[in-house]
Order: C-alpha cells, then sequence, then structure tokens
C-alpha cells in the first residue's frame, strides 16, 4: 500500500493553545480518507497545513513520497468548510479565474469547464453573477472550481453540507467516480453516516491528538463488544433463565409478537454457547452480530478521550 | 502570465468594468470644471442686484459719483427726502440699501447704510473706495492742492524674488498650485487605499480568501491586489488629465478672454485693501493695465514658469509610492476585521498623517523651506503630501532625494509588516482584533 500523504508528527501552538498535539496521519493513495473530530479538535489546522496557507513549528508533510512544495498545491483541490467566492463576478469568468490560479491555461480551464457546465446541466449560469445564485447552486459552482484541475489529492472539508438530498448524492457520486478515476480524497465530516458509506479509512482526532485511526472494517471490527442481537418467538423469562453466566442480557424490544434480545458474551463464551442452552425453549427468527456504527466509536472515543484528560487534569 | 499577473489582472478588470469606473471617470473632470467655474458662475448670475438708495445729506453733491454695476444699481432719485422716511419707507424691502450721507461725512469719515440684511463687503468696499477717492479730491480741491502731485507722491512697491537667476511670480499663486498638487495626493491615496481595504474585507467575508490562498501565497494576493488598483488609479487619473483637458480648455479660453472674466475679477481685486490704501491699490491695478499684462496671459506665464516635466514625475513617484504605502497598511487594516463596520478603530490613526498633511497646508506655502515643511516634507508618512506642496517652490535637490529615498524605504518596510498582519488576519473570524494582537501577529511563525 503506497501512502500519496504522510504528515509525521505535526506540532503547531498558537498564542495561547497547541491546535495540533504531535499528529501523524498517512494516507493511502487511491482511497478516501476521513478525518474526524469534534469541533475545535484541530482538522481544520492540519488541513491548512497540507494547503501550506499555514506552517506547522514542527513535523513534516510528505506528498508523493517527497517533502511537500510550493508547487504541490497544483495538485491539490481544496473545499473549505467556509465556502466563498466573489459575489459580484460573472460564474464563467470567475470560474477561469479560480483554475487559471490553480495553474491551468486559460484554454484548457475552458475546456474543462465546458465539459463539468454540461454534466451538471448549468451552461445557462455562466454569464450570471455569483450573487444570483442560490446557496446550493453556489456549492455546484465551487465543487467544480475544486476538482477542475483534477488534483491527485482532493480535501473536502463537509462537502455535503448546504446541499439537498439530491444534489448531495449526485455530488457523493462524483466523488466516488474521481477516486475510480484515481484521485485521493480526505474528506473531514461529522456526518458518521456517510463516513461509513464513503470512507476507506479515518483518522479520529480529538482535543489537538490523534486519537484513533486505520481502516473503517478494521476499526469496527476492533470495536466489536460481543455484542448479538437475537430475533426471536416464546416467552422472554424462559430465555432469559437459560442464558446462564455466559451472557448477559443488554435490552429487549418487542415487535408484532418476536422479541428482539441484545446480549453481550462474557468470559470465553461462543455464541454457539448460548444458543445451545437457549433453542430449545424459543423459535429462532434471526441473528446478528451488533457491529459498533462509527458514530458509537466517535461517541465513545471521544467522551473516554476527554474524560482521561479531564481526570488528568483534576489529579 | 504568473499568478500575481493574474490577480493583477482580476483586481484592474473586475474595476474598470464597474459602472461606477466609468460614471466617476467620465463625471471627475465635469465636477472638476464644476468645481472651478460654478462659484464664478453663481457670483455672476445667480446674485439680484442690489438696489441702493442714496440720500444726500452731506451738502456736497455726492449722490452722482456712483457707478452702477452688474451688482449694484445706485438710485439717486430720493436723494433730498428725509431720511427717516426713506428708511420708513425700505424697511420690509429685502434686497434694497440706504446709503446715507449724512451732514458730517467728511468730518467724520463715516456713512452709513440702513439694511435689512447685511450688503456684503462688495458694496461696502465698492461705496468706500469711491467715498474716499472723492472725499479727498474734494479736500485737496479745497485746500488748492494739485492731484496729480499728490498721486506721485505714492509710492507702492512691488517685491520680486529672483530665484538663482529666474524671476519668481507671485508666491500665492505657486502656493496654490502646491495645495492642488497635494489635494490631489490626498485625494488619490486615500480614495485608492481605501479601495484595497474593501477589497480584501470583500474576500474575507465573502470567505473566498480560503480558497485563494490555498493556490498563492497571501502576500501574492495582497501585492496583486495593490498593484492591480494601483493601475486602476493610473488609468483613472490619466484619463481624468485628458478629459479635463478637453473640457475645461475650450471653457476656461472663453472665460478668460471673454468679457465675464473682467466683471468676475473687478470687484475680487478690490476687496482686502484697507480703505486707507486704495490710492496704492488703484495705481498698482492701473500700472498692471498699463502695462498691458492681462490676468491671463499671467497665469500663462506662471504656468510657463514652472517645471512640469520635473513636478509631474515627482507627482507620478509620490503618488504611487505614497499609495503603495498607504495602500499596504489599509490592507493590513482590512484584514484584521471581519467587515467595514469594524474599521474605525484603526482607520483614524492610519489615516491621521494624511490629514495632518492637508490641514498644514497653510503653513507649508507660507513657509515653503522653513521647518515645518521640511520636516514633514522628510517624515515618510506625511513627504508625500507635504513635499508635492513645496515642489513648486523649487525645494533643494537633496531634500526632494531624501525624502523620496525614506518613503520608498518605509514602504518597503511597512509592506513587509503588513504583509505579516494580513497572512494572519485574513484567517481570523470572529474576534475583534485589538492593537495588541495585531502586534503579536507580526511576530508569528510562518
Amino acid at each position: 500500500m503506497s501512502e500519496l500523504l504522510t504528515a509525521n508528527n505535526i506540532v503547531k501552538q498558537f498564542q495561547n493553545y497547541r491546535a495540533l498535539d504531535d499528529v501523524s496521519i498517512s494516507v493511502p493513495a487511491n482511497s478516501i480518507f476521513g478525518l474526524l473530530g469534534p469541533n475545535g479538535a484541530g482538522k481544520t489546522t492540519l488541513i491548512r497545513i497540507i494547503n501550506q496557507i499555514t506552517a506547522p513549528d514542527s513535523g513534516e508533510v510528505f506528498f508523493h513520497g517527497q517533502k511537500l512544495k510550493a508547487k504541490d498545491i497544483e495538485k491539490i483541490g481544496y473545499l473549505p468548510e467556509e465556502r466563498g467566492l466573489y459575489r459580484k463576478m460573472e460564474v464563467g469568468e470567475q470560474a477561469l479565474y479560480l483554475a487559471q490560479l490553480k495553474g491551468l491555461s486559460r484554454a484548457e480551464a475552458m475546456k474543462r469547464l465546458k465539459y463539468w457546465f454540461e454534466k451538471f446541466e448549468i451552461q445557462d449560469w455562466w454569464k450570471k453573477k455569483v450573487e444570483e445564485l442560490s446557496k446550493g447552486m453556489q456549492q455546484k459552482v465551487q465543487f467544480i472550481v475544486t476538482v477542475l484541475h483534477e488534483p491527485s489529492l482532493l480535501i473536502l472539508d463537509e462537502p455535503f453540507s448546504g446541499f439537498d438530498p439530491i444534489n448531495a448524492n449526485l455530488i457523493k457520486n462524483e466523488i466516488l467516480e474521481l477516486k475510480a478515476k484515481g484521485s485521493t480524497i480526505i474528506f473531514s465530516t461529522h456526518n458518521m453516516g456517510s463516513v461509513e458509506e464513503l470512507c476507506d479509512y479515518i483518522a479520529l482526532i480529538n482535543q489537538s491528538k490523534k486519537i484513533l485511526d486505520g481502516s473503517v472494517r478494521e476499526i469496527r471490527t476492533a470495536h466489536k463488544t460481543n455484542t448479538y442481537e437475537i430475533s426471536f418467538s416464546g416467552n422472554l423469562l424462559t430465555f432469559t433463565h437459560n442464558l446462564w453466566t455466559g451472557a448477559e442480557l443488554l435490552d429487549t424490544r418487542e415487535e408484532h409478537g418476536i422479541t428482539h434480545a441484545r446480549i453481550r458474551l462474557l468470559g470465553k463464551t461462543s455464541i454457539n454457547d448460548v444458543l445451545n442452552s437457549v433453542l430449545p425453549h424459543i423459535t429462532l427468527n434471526g441473528l446478528h452480530e451488533v457491529i459498533p456504527s462509527m458514530n458509537d466509536i466517535f461517541i465513545s472515543r471521544v467522551k473516554a478521550g476527554n474524560a482521561v484528560l479531564s481526570n488528568h487534569l483534576t489529579e | 502570465m504568473g499568478k500575481i499577473g493574474l490577480i493583477i489582472r482580476r483586481e484592474y478588470l473586475t474595476r474598470v468594468r464597474k459602472k461606477s469606473f466609468i460614471i466617476l471617470t467620465l463625471l471627475g473632470p465635469i465636477l472638476w470644471a464644476g468645481v472651478v467655474l460654478v462659484p464664478a458662475f453663481l457670483n455672476q448670475a445667480v446674485d439680484t442686484v442690489k438696489q441702493i438708495y442714496v440720500v444726500d445729506d452731506s451738502g456736497m453733491q455726492l449722490a452722482d459719483i456712483f457707478k452702477n454695476s452688474a451688482k449694484m444699481k445706485f438710485h439717486t432719485e430720493l436723494q433730498s427726502v428725509p431720511i427717516n422716511r426713506v428708511t420708513a419707507m425700505f424697511k420690509d424691502s429685502d434686497n434694497v440699501y440706504v446709503l446715507y450721507l449724512n451732514p458730517s461725512t467728511l468730518i467724520a469719515k463715516k456713512v452709513n447704510i440702513f439694511c435689512r440684511k447685511q450688503p456684503g463687503i462688495n458694496v461696502t468696499s465698492y461705496i468706500s473706495i469711491t467715498l474716499s477717492s472723492e472725499l479727498q479730491s474734494a479736500l485737496l480741491k479745497k485746500n488748492n492742492i494739485d492731484k496729480a502731485l499728490v498721486d506721485s507722491y505714492m509710492m507702492p512697491v512691488d517685491v520680486e524674488a529672483i530665484e538663482n537667476g529666474k524671476t519668481i511670480t507671485d508666491s500665492d499663486k505657486t502656493g496654490i498650485i502646491g495645495i492642488v498638487l497635494g489635494v490631489f495626493i490626498y485625494m488619490f491615496v486615500f480614495l485608492y487605499s481605501a479601495q484595497v481595504m474593501r477589497g480584501v474585507i470583500e474576500e474575507k467575508s465573502s470567505r473566498v480568501i480560503e480558497v485563494i490562498i490555498s493556490s498563492v501565497r497571501p502576500f501574492q494576493l495582497m501585492m496583486g491586489k495593490i498593484l492591480g488598483i494601483a493601475l486602476v488609479g493610473l488609468t483613472q487619473f490619466l484619463l481624468w488629465v485628458l478629459l479635463s483637458i478637453a473640457v475645461i480648455t475650450p471653457l476656461s479660453s472663453s472665460i478668460l478672454e471673454g468679457k465675464h472674466y473682467k466683471e468676475i475679477s473687478k470687484p475680487e481685486m478690490k476687496i482686502g485693501y484697507p480703505v486707507g490704501s486704495q490710492m496704492s491699490a488703484e495705481t498698482s491695478q492701473q500700472r498692471k493695465a498699463e502695462s498691458g499684462e492681462t490676468k491671463a496671459s499671467q497665469i500663462q506665464d506662471f504656468m510657463n514658469n514652472q517645471d512640469w516635466p520635473v513636478i509631474l514625475s515627482c507627482f507620478l513617484f509620490y503618488f504611487l509610492v505614497g499609495y503603495l504605502l498607504y495602500a499596504a497598511m489599509f490592507a493590513a487594516v482590512g484584514s484584521a476585521v471581519d467587515s467595514e463596520t469594524d474599521t474605525q478603530q484603526f482607520m483614524l490613526p492610519v489615516s491621521a498623517p494624511l490629514i495632518l498633511a492637508i490641514s498644514m497646508s497653510g503653513t507649508i506655502i507660507t513657509d515653503p523651506n522653513g521647518p515645518i515643511a521640511f520636516w514633514f516634507s522628510i517624515i515618510p508618512l506625511t513627504s508625500p503630501i507635504v513635499m508635492m506642496m513645496r515642489m513648486p517652490f523649487h525645494p533643494p535637490v537633496w531634500e526632494i532625494a531624501l525624502s523620496m529615498a525614506l518613503l520608498f524605504g518605509f514602504f518597503i518596510l511597512m509592506t513587509w509588516l503588513a504583509g505579516r498582519i494580513y497572512r494572519t488576519g485574513i484567517l481570523m473570524y470572529g474576534k475583534k482584533t485589538s492593537w495588541k494582537e495585531i502586534g503579536k501577529w507580526i511576530f508569528y511563525k510562518d
């Protein structure tokens, strides 16, 4: 697995607080990498360092295996969370300008804009001023401008905010298509649903430190708590009695005469052991392992991190 | 085209294409012509003719000596009617003045005008000059003294400065040129620096800034903006000069040569001479008139006397570098705030030197080589304006060179400082920025 971008031991200190404390991430090529964390965790600072908007106090960033240099910004596309375009400028002219700033020639930019404007069916916006467009329309233009120079690394900060579900889906498909074409995408968001759906890898940053990273599948597997959901018809009391000490009943709910019980296995008990003891007393409707969602992992890890920190502070 | 070139191009084109630019460029010269010509025109046309009734109790038959002019009409019909009846007659009339020559006019050297509103200095000075001349003649005649003899004793002396072999014409006119040049610099620097500030705030508040600085360095963006707007300023200046020449030349030649000019200027000339010195004033006027010199040609001569290529190239230098210096500071101010309404606390200190320089214009042109003029034309923040005010007085070359060198050096320093404030400021939102904070930004590492 080759890394498109690695950031090693990044430290960034502002006047009274440390925005990034020894944070390292490595983003595999041709993947979607989720950069997660609560507000104020330091995500934007890290993104700005990768974009060379600010420089780290210490630590290094490598891009395509080499130290990040000024020219690399032409290979990076950045969609900031706070979007913005020149309000009084015409859409087409503005897109041309921003593309040229990213190093495209005017003719090449024109050609690619034509393609994108046709794809999004927005040709007749070309001569409109940005302020005449709705917020969602502006976002579309901004997305085009971000990807127009075909960057090998795309950094998208909350790319779906401000879009209606239809357009959010459109953008999601574009992101997947860009990945299929070979782009690598760093994707910063609070929307854990889209993380599970899109991301191959994640890094979780909390209070200026990285507290978790790896592939989404591995992380979710690693966070399994041996929890299963058993759906059955039959007497709940009997079921509970026969669980014995090998498993703990977490919760139950009943729907249309079927009971769904979540249990956590204890000690060396396997799910087969549990089934062996309960099956004689119930009619089984279904069984599946409960894998924690990214949302659960996010919340539990951030809370745990904060608790450790506050304990540390009170000691 | 490099990236900074792209930025300059955008800044230039978006501004030059704006309707407001085109309108201001077209109207500028008309406004200027208006500023120059409207007062003259108003003075001439709008003012109603003042009706002055003369009541003569002096016993010297003085009622007929006053001549009507475009602004005053003298009536002698009521000269023998008792004064209280005449004043009663006109006590409600706005534009009527009753000039009363009382029996003791010659002794008291005093006459009265009865009026509802002040007659104005034009009227009083005309009456004063006419009467005192007449009374003097009467007195001389009574004592059998030849008036021509007395006139020949009047010795008005003109002082003519000869600087390095060149005759210097009236320094009050030189001063006016100086002030005009200074005001131009002031206006340009203010107008375009403020545009830089507004541009920075626009980029910040529309949040486009983060997209741009992920493509170019903040310093490139700042300089691109400053240089682009400098080009807008130069374009506008050039167009104004050309259009002004086109507008003012035909108008001013008709005014300076036509009859209008004489009527306008006549009362003005007499204003301000103390009554006692009227003889000398008149003779001096006469001498000038006799020597065949019209005021128009005097101005022409005077304009030709100035070394325009030098003055204009200095103007361009001070305009450009002065603008660059202030634009950098205004850009820093723009970067430190979220919206234009927050700029006040920074605007005043930054623009104070400009305002100070303009407010000292009087002092500068009365003593263009004095210590105040010298120091303020050397200190970089005021030098663009103050040195331009001194330019028509031919300040020493070394002073100009020193002033320019310091201004340029200070511009480099300020741009560096502004760049450091700017790169931090443009990413700061929400907080109200203090001076202390800005100071810290300067020392942030990249």
